[in-house]
């Protein structure tokens, strides 16, 4: 059976597969904008002072 | 590494100079080894004899578990930590674990619920290791509502790192619910002591996605209590030179 | 069959039951204290005399409405008389962590329920296996231990989490 094409099963493993990827994206990002958000405050603090 | 060490990295600017000159290497390691991974458990590993290709999640549910709990234990750690040397720093890592840890045990829920609705016909049952990952991410949620509720840092910190503190109690009894009682889960698969009761061809990608899973996490939470150091720290000197 | 269905109602009744208590007892928690771990030990014990001693006699009381029989009344009754002791610790660490919040009443739900979730579950199992004529030691042994380690340990921590929580 070819991987793209388990009958029944195909749904529930790509479901899997996608939304664990999907975790793993949101985490990293999230935790990148936040940097990201933190960086930019203190540089305009700085620019204010 | 001594106690020296420690203390060296312990204090802001220099965990923040460590943890993101860190950062990199874990993530593109991580990544590189969840896709090699994956790529391995989807495609190169031989379909499993009694359940067929649909066993292929576990290669995304285990690591999710897996990484669930070791994400509390870690949270639980640098709780610890942060109460017993009042340390800002540990209590950045433990609040940037939170989301995390929460994010890869509800995935663990979810693929777990995939794999158990065409496996074994229900989506879920209130059996032992069920119900206690389920307890899991009622203490991240706890966790994370409570430190977001309290408005002083410094009472929010330790407030919350006494609700992960006790929490720690729910991971061995999710660990060994499978021994324990008679569950619908099945029991490991991987243990120290035994080897193995899975073929080398299907063992070699999940130790690898776990792995990768983990430095992954590192990544995560080095840019995340990096930011939340930043953030902490926004006043003093060292933070203006960024 | 008509055994398998009052059976069935009796056990759900059973976790209705105890679901009922753990919410009053939160209400009632929410009050503002100040003490140290001494007190707080005495005032959790003289919290459980006046609510959950009543609902341990009480049960017995309904127990019969539902044609429970002697022996398991007492187990009903020892099961509530373990569990509500620890709740009620468990109940009090988290009315002392959430103080000063607003509108405690969900995030006291959220870090509470996991917690006592595995007494629920041992308890009803506990009158469960007590009805249904099987061992009730297992359960028992376990919620016994619970109780005695919220007992020792939920007054201390209760103490700390009031102490942070009055900075």
């Amino acid at each position: 059976m070819s991987i793209f094409d388990m009958g029944e099963y195909n749904f529930y493993v790509w479901t899997s597969v996608f939304i664990s990827s999907l975790a793993l994206f949101l985490a990293y990002y999230d935790a990148l904008r936040k940097h990201k958000d933190v960086v930019e405050m203190i540089k305009n603090r700085n620019q204010t002072e | 590494m001594g106690l020296k060490a420690i203390y060296k990295y312990g204090s802001p600017p220099n965990f923040y100079r460590f943890v993101t000159r860190l950062e990199p290497w874990c993530l593109y390691f991580g990544l590189l080894l969840i896709l090699i991974g994956s790529a391995g458990g989807l495609f190169i590993a031989p379909e499993d004899y009694q359940m067929g290709d649909a066993f292929r999640i576990i290669y995304f549910h285990v690591p999710s578990a897996y990484l669930s709990m070791s994400a509390y234990a870690a949270m639980g750690f640098a709780s610890i930590i942060g109460i017993v040397w009042r340390s800002n720093v540990a209590f950045s890592v433990a609040k940037s674990i939170a989301p995390f840890g929460a994010l890869m045990t509800t995935i663990a829920l979810l693929t777990g619920m995939l794999w158990g609705k065409p496996m074994w016909g229900t989506a879920w049952v209130w059996d032992a290791r069920l119900t206690s990952e389920f307890i899991l991410l009622l203490l991240y949620l706890g966790y994370i509502t409570l430190h977001a509720s309290i408005r002083e840092q410094k009472k929010a910190d330790r407030s919350a790192s006494l609700v992960a503190i006790l929490g720690i109690i729910n991971l061995p009894i999710i660990h060994y619910s499978v021994v324990w009682w008679n569950t619908l889960h099945q029991a490991s698969t991987i243990s120290k002591l035994d080897s193995p009761s899975i073929v080398g061809e299907m063992l070699w990608p999940l130790l690898v996605m776990i792995t990768g899973y983990m430095f992954f996490f590192v990544a995560v939470i080095c840019r995340a209590s990096s930011a939340e150091v930043l953030k902490r720290e926004k006043r003093s000197n060292w933070v203006k030179e960024i | 069959m008509m055994f398998s269905s009052f059976f069935a109602s009796l056990l759900s009744m059973q976790n209705m039951f105890k679901a009922d208590f753990q919410n009053g007892t939160i209400e009632q928690l929410l009050l503002s204290k100040k003490s140290f771990v001494g007190l707080i030990f005495t005032k959790t014990l003289a919290f459980w005399l006046f609510t959950s001693l009543p609902l341990i006699l009480v049960s017995g009381l309904i127990a019969t409405i539902y044609f429970v029989t002697g022996k398991d009344i007492l187990i009903i009754q020892m099961t509530l008389f373990l569990s509500t002791m620890t709740m009620i610790n468990i109940n009090a660490f988290t009315a002392a962590i959430t103080l000063g919040i607003r509108y405690p009443g969900a995030l006291m739900t959220l870090i509470i329920t996991p917690i006592t979730l595995p007494i629920l579950i041992f308890g009803s199992k506990a009158i469960e296996n007590s009805i249904l004529g099987l061992d009730i030691s297992g359960p028992l042994y376990f919620l016994t231990g619970m109780m005695m380690l919220s007992l020792f340990l939920g007054p201390w921590i209760t103490a700390s989490a009031l102490k942070i929580s009055m900075d």
